[in-house]
This record gives C-alpha cells, structure tokens and sequence, in this order.
C-alpha cells in the first residue's frame, strides 16, 4: 500500500499488499454480483420482453371496426362490451378514458334494448348516482339505507341490460355494468372513436416474456426475484462480505477490532 | 372471565367505525389504540429520561457501546419512515412492478453501505458525516457546505413525517391536524434533546420490535383470513399477484363460502397485468426511470448523513459490520411484506363502490378493508408512529449534530467545553423541531415532495466525498470541491425545473428534464459526474497532504 516511508499513496484498485490485492478482489466480486444481479436481469427482461395483448384486446380488434361502422350484430356487440368492461374494471384507468370507455358503453347497450326500457335504464341510472353522491356524507342509518337503495337499483340495471348485453348473473361483469353506463345512450362522438383503440392498446397490452409467465412459488418468475429473491440476495452478499473480510483481516492485519 | 370481557369491550368499545370511513382516515376518538398510543409514548420519554446524554460521545455516538443487535435494529427503524411503512404499498398499488424500484433502492443501497463504508467509517472514528468530510479533505468550506446539506435534507425529511404523525395521532386521538403534530413533534423533540444519540437509538430499537409486530400480525390475519397461505405471507402472497394477473371471478369461493370485504362486496377483479408486469404503459412508467430510480436510491442511501451516522454508534469496527447486516436483515423484514399490503388492497378495493385507494395511508385502509379487527388495525397506526419517531429522532439527532459540531464548534466557536457543546446540541435540535413543526402545520405539500430530492441530492454531494475519500488517498480538496459544486449544480438544476412544474410553469426544456433529470433519479448521471470530476481535479492539482494519507493507510485501511 506505501511506496515507500514519506510517500503513503492508497488507491482500491493499485494495491500493494496481498492484504490490500485480496481485498480489493473480494469487494470488486461483492459489487459485480450485486450490480449484475439488481441491473442484469431488469435488462433480461428488456430485451426478452414482447408486447403482448389480455384476450380482451384480440376480442376487441376482432369486433370494433364493425361496431364503429354500425354493423355489428348482437354477438359481436356482446363481445364489445365485454371487452371495454374488462378495461373498466381496472383500477389503474384514468377518469378521462373511464368516460370515453362509459361513452362506449352507453352507446352500444341503450342500442341493444327497447325505447321503454331506455326510459327505466335512465332513470335507474340517475337514482344510483344520486345515491353514490350522498353515500359520501350520510350518517350511519342514511348510510345503510342508501346502501340499500344501491344494491336495490343495481339489480334493476342488471335486470335490463344483462340479457342483451350477454352477461351472465352475479358475474363480474353484472357487478361492473351498473357503473359502466350513462344516463342517455348518445352515439360515440368521433373523438371517443379515435381514443378509444389507442385507450384499449394502453390498458389491454403489456410487457411480458418467459420470465414473466413462468411461476415460481405461486409469483410470476420476475416478480419474485425483484420483490423477494433480490433482497435474500443482499443480506446475504453483506453476510458473506462480513465472513470474508474477518477472515482477511485476521489473517493479514495486526490492529484490528 | 367477566373482567375480560369488560376489559375487551373497553378496547373495542371504540371500534363504532363508520362504514364510509374505511378509506379515509376518520377522525374519531379509539379508546384502544389510544391506549396503545400514549402507552407507547410514555415509553418513549422515560427511555429518553432514563438515558440522557452526559457528554458528546453520548450525544453524537450513543456512547459508542450499542450492541450489534440492538444497533441493527436501530439501523433498521432510523431508516423505515412513516413513508416506508404506510406509503410504500401504495408505491406498488399504484405503480405496479414500478413499486419495486424502491424497494430494491431502499434495500440494495445497504450493500454498497456495507461493502464500500461501514467498517472504514466506523475506524476513521468521527461523530458525524460532515466530521469526516471536512477532516479528509481538510476544509472547512466543504464541512460547511456538507453540515448545511446535513440539516437540509434532515429538514425535508422531517417534515414529511411530522406529516404522517399528525395523520395518525388524529385518526387515533381524534384531535385536529394541528394539535396532533404538535402533540406528536413534542414527545419526540423532547425525548431526543434529553438523549441525544444514546436514548434515540435505545429508543429505537423497542421502536422497531413495535413497528415489526403491527406491520406483520395484519400479513398473517388477511392472508389466513383470505384462505392463501398464511404461515409465511411473504411468499404466501404470491399467488395473490398471479391471481390479480388472471382475475378473480365472482364470486370468489373459500370453503364454499364467497370472500368479501369489509362492506360485504364481492372479492373480484378483471385481469389486471398492469399490476405485476414491468414498466406497463398504462402505469407511465419506463425501463429505463425504474433502473434510475433504483440507482439513485441505492446511491443516495449510501450518501444520507443520518444513515452514514449510525455506523459509529458501535464499539468495534466489526459490530459497524455486522450491525450493517443485521440492520438489513431487519429492514428486509418490513419490505418484503409491503408489497402484501398493495396486493390485498387491489383485490379488496376491486369492487367500484370502493374505487381507487388514496396512497396516504394504504396499510390501514386495506387491514379496515380486509376486516381486520379495528384494535389490529390500530397497532398497525401505532407502529406507523413508532416508525415515524425512530427517523425523526435520527434526523434531529444528525441534524442538530451538524449543526453543533460541525458549525459551531469546529468553525464558529472552536473553545467550546463539552458543556457548551451539547447544550448548543440541544438548542438546536429544539430549533429544529419547532421550525420543522411550523412548515408541517403549513402543510405546504411542495416541502414534503422536496423528500424527494433527498437522495439523489445525497448520492450526487456526499457519496462521492465518501466513496473517493475512503478508497483513494488521491482524492484532495480541490477535487472533492470540484465534485461537490458540480453535485450542487446538477441537483439546483433538477431542483429548480420541479419546482416550476409543480407551481404550474414551464421551463425550456421542461419535458426532456423532467424525464432525464427528474428530482427522484438524477443521481443516475449527477453522481457518475461528480465523482469524475472529483478524479479528474484531484489528477490536475496539489497531491492531498501527507498527514491525511498516512491516516489514511494507518488508520482506515490499517
């Protein structure tokens, strides 16, 4: 480590010790693993990773040119449907593509059912945000009964729309519809026409590849190294570094501890 | 039998709980979880009582005689905030796998800490972490500059948690905002200018034995509760982020019996990939902002003062070592059952009546969602305090630290007696906890975000000086100057452009900062060039002096 008595020079990487060689080669192998480990496989998953639809987007690009032509018969609308609910029913959509994704919606199921029933959809539709707007400051007894009023006029929806919308009873879906439609039924405009395949492609399209799908302990594969493995790995990385560098300090130097 | 019962009903008399309320923070009076509160903070002051600093090395080193354990622990809870444990699953609720860049930086910043730091700083012997810039590089401008960077980024630290002490003493306490910040930033300013190191750090540790326990008991309630496998949460939630991957189909059956939340509302979600998958488009996240942000973290932990000053707590370099490993060992035990939190609050929040979770305090909504009972759910409150006291304490202590020893002292007063000294300490710890109470009550939502700032700041200033002043005596004070300035620089330029997009204006360039700079991960490039900086003045002017390098090798690297 010195060159000699007057001149003390200390640099990592020009050691001048086997002390100081040993320990410069056990820190570099520490941080090597610990950088390829952390930095390498979020690499891995770049350069592996493809975009890959949900089932709901193939669904979606299967039916949407027809229904924006105003072609699409009743199975097709169906799918529609089904398709932009499994959008809605995720937490992470913004408030913006929720009203283009309810415009939608809207449209298509007021289309699917009688001019009378349109009149008791609307109704009921303004009677269940009218009770989700005053859940919010009601006291307990209101509370309940407002929470009743919802269930009540949830059921009433469901009750019309569910048959011609394709949608099975006290499934997801029956539960998401309910809040997925507008009071009136208007045709999409033509700017919710060009948002809407970009929205889907958004939400419905995601980065995955081999190390994504394949599970490990009930995880996706890459979930589990990143959220648990990584940090197993740390705690070990630092307790192999303290073992090794008792043992090097022991060995080589004389004041120590 | 009978005085059980009474004494339960007494606990859970206050477990009225508005069902509205179980996504907010409802301000009502808890009679058990208050009683677990002002338990607790009672312990915290006779601690604080019975281990009061008698001279310097207590206040600043706790004495240098905290045992390995117990300095592991202190490690552990001085570094998970109240950010850490009611914030950090609303990082992954919100932001999917994007989430895990914090805490692989959060985590991963400990190696580097172990492997590069811990025992040299531990055998350099100094107080603090300006102590040590201003003494390697001998100069007391940089030990200046590194004191004020000391108390500012104690400063922004602190006023986020005052924030999150506040929002639960007054869901606890059911006292206004207000008087639950002066409440709660009374007990530990008083406690921690008694104390000083020594009592904060005992302090510490039976803060992280209580943080641990209300953080875990709620894992094993909902995953058991839930029917996934509940002896072990931490891997038993994976099946939980596969299931919210593919959907949850209503309803949602164990044992033949339909899950449901606490609103009786059907446990069920549309397949939501976006939650576990990286860097999904829909989360407006990328590649390369999560390997920044995991960098800068990492770095930055390296670099945080209040960090760097436990290691000298210990009485021997190899405790500094092993305190390091069981520090992490302790913190990994709280971030590996974060992510629980987040993937419980994406199923129990699923249903639309319910909609998205505000990120404020994500743990106790999901235990309130998950129907957890309300006296749990109130330790789990309790514990987010325990977390917040244990890093406020640390950053005053490293704050008024600074500001003691470090400027006044070493520079402004240097014939102070030991007397003077820690009197000065705990003026300015007092000082410091009544300026940081003030802006938290001015809930100025811009401070608490400057946090954010912390660490790429530490990792672009401080960890260069570390980092180059341990490994290469070539390092002098030119070079760590030059480093430092251009450390400053690139972090008031980053400072300054978030500053602007957050009052609601726009800079030249605005976009292209904001992604390549941002506040959170600049140190991916700030601290690559102040280091280079560093090496390349140090290379082009006066060798460092003699005396410093032989310290150096004699004493550092022995």
């Amino acid at each position: 480590m010195r060159s000699n008595d007057h001149e003390y020079h200390f640099n990592l990487f020009k050691p001048t010790t086997e002390h100081g060689r040993r320990n410069r080669n056990i820190i570099l192998t520490m941080l090597l693993i610990w950088f390829v480990a952390v930095f390498g496989f979020q690499l891995l998953l770049v350069i592996f990773q493809k975009p890959t639809p949900e089932k709901a987007y193939i669904v979606f690009g299967t039916v949407w040119e027809d229904v924006k032509a105003g072609t699409a018969g009743e199975a097709k609308k169906q799918e529609f449907v089904k398709s932009l609910l499994s959008v809605y029913g995720k937490l992470s959509v913004k408030k913006e593509d929720r009203d283009v994704l309810r415009n939608a919606v809207s449209s298509v199921v007021f289309g699917m059912i009688s001019d009378s029933e349109q009149v008791l959809l609307a109704g009921h539709l303004e009677r269940l945000q009218s009770a989700r707007e005053n859940l919010t400051k009601a006291d307990q007894e209101e509370y309940t009964m407002l929470q009743a009023t919802i269930a009540e006029t949830r059921n009433e929806i469901n009750t019309i729309v569910n048959s011609p919308a394709g949608i099975a009873p006290a499934s997801l879906e029956s539960s998401l519809i309910p809040y997925c439609l507008n009071q009136q039924g208007s045709e999409l405009t033509q700017s919710d026409q060009e948002r809407l395949p970009a929205l889907m492609h958004l939400y419905l399209v995601h980065n995955q590849s081999f190390l994504t799908d394949f599970k490990f302990l009930g995880f996706p594969f890459h979930y589990f190294y990143t959220g648990e493995l990584l940090l197993i790995l740390f705690v070990l990385l630092c307790l192999l570094y303290f073992y090794r560098i008792e043992a090097l300090d022991k060995k080589y130097l004389t004041t120590v501890h | 039998m009978k005085k059980l019962l009474i004494l339960l009903a007494i606990f859970t008399l206050p477990v009225f709980v508005h069902a509205a309320s179980l996504t907010q923070l409802e301000g009502s009076f808890k009679v058990g979880p208050a009683i677990i509160l002002i338990s607790m903070l009672v312990t915290f002051v006779a601690v604080g009582v019975i281990h009061r600093a008698k001279d310097t090395t207590d206040y600043y080193a706790a004495g240098r005689k905290i045992s390995v354990v117990s300095s592991g622990m202190a490690i552990g809870s001085n570094w998970m905030s109240a950010a850490s444990f009611l914030g950090m699953a609303g990082m992954m609720y919100g932001f999917g796998y994007n989430g895990l860049a914090y805490v692989v930086g959060w985590t991963g910043g400990y190696v580097l800490l172990m492997v590069l730091m811990a025992g040299q700083i531990r055998k350099y012997g100094k107080f603090t972490a300006p102590d040590f810039i201003g003494d390697r590089y001998y100069s007391q401008g940089l030990r200046a500059t590194s004191a004020v960077f000391t108390i500012l980024i104690s400063f922004a630290y602190c006023v986020g948690q005052f924030g999150g002490v506040g929002l639960m003493f007054k869901w606890i306490l059911g006292i206004n905002y207000t008087w639950s910040v002066i409440l709660g930033g009374s007990v530990v300013v008083l406690y921690t200018m008694l104390s000083g190191m020594i009592g904060a750090t005992k302090n510490m540790v039976i803060q992280y034995i209580i943080l641990i326990i209300a953080f875990l008991v709620p894992t094993f309630i909902l995953t058991y509760k839930f029917d996934y496998f509940w002896l072990l949460p931490q891997f038993g939630y994976g099946t939980i982020v596969s299931d919210i991957v593919t959907g949850i189909p209503a309803p949602n059956l164990a044992g033949g019996v339909a899950l449901v939340n606490a609103y009786g509302q059907d446990v069920a979600l549309t397949p939501s990939p976006e939650f576990a998958m990286p860097w999904d488009p829909s989360t407006g996240t990328t590649a390369f902002q999560w390997l920044a942000i995991c960098f800068s973290l990492m770095v930055g932990t390296a670099g945080l003062p209040h960090v760097l000053q436990r290691f000298y707590v210990t009485p021997t370099i190899r405790d500094a070592r092993l305190s390091c490993v069981w520090g992490l060992f302790f913190i990994c035990v709280l971030y590996w059952s974060a992510p629980i939190y987040s993937a419980f609050g994406k199923i129990l929040s699923s249903n639309p009546e319910v909609g998205k979770l505000a990120s404020d305090a994500i743990v106790v909504y999901t235990a309130q969602l998950g129907d957890v009972h309300p006296l749990i759910v109130g330790l789990l409150a309790s514990g987010a305090v325990a977390s917040a006291f244990s890093t406020i304490s640390g950053l005053l202590v490293a704050g008024s630290s600074a500001f003691a020893h470090d400027l006044y002292v070493k520079i402004i007063h240097p014939k102070a007696d030991p007397k003077q000294q820690l009197n000065v300490a705990r003026f300015g710890l007092v000082f410091m906890g009544v300026i940081v109470t003030i802006v938290a009550l001015m809930n100025l939502g811009m401070i608490a975000q400057l946090v954010a700032v912390a660490f790429s700041m530490a990792a672009c200033t401080i960890f260069p000086l570390f980092l180059l002043g341990i490994w290469w005596s070539g390092s002098n004070k030119a070079g760590g100057t030059a480093g430092m300035i251009v450390g400053i620089a690139i972090s008031l330029f980053s400072l300054t452009y978030f500053i602007v997009d957050k009052s609601g204006g726009s800079l030249p360039g605005q976009a292209f900062v904001g992604y390549w700079l941002n506040v959170w991960y600049f140190a991916w490039i700030g601290a690559p060039l102040a280091i280079l900086t560093n090496i390349i003045v140090s290379k082009l002017t006066s060798p460092t002096p003699v005396e410093i390098r032989k310290f150096l090798i004699e004493k550092v690297h022995n």
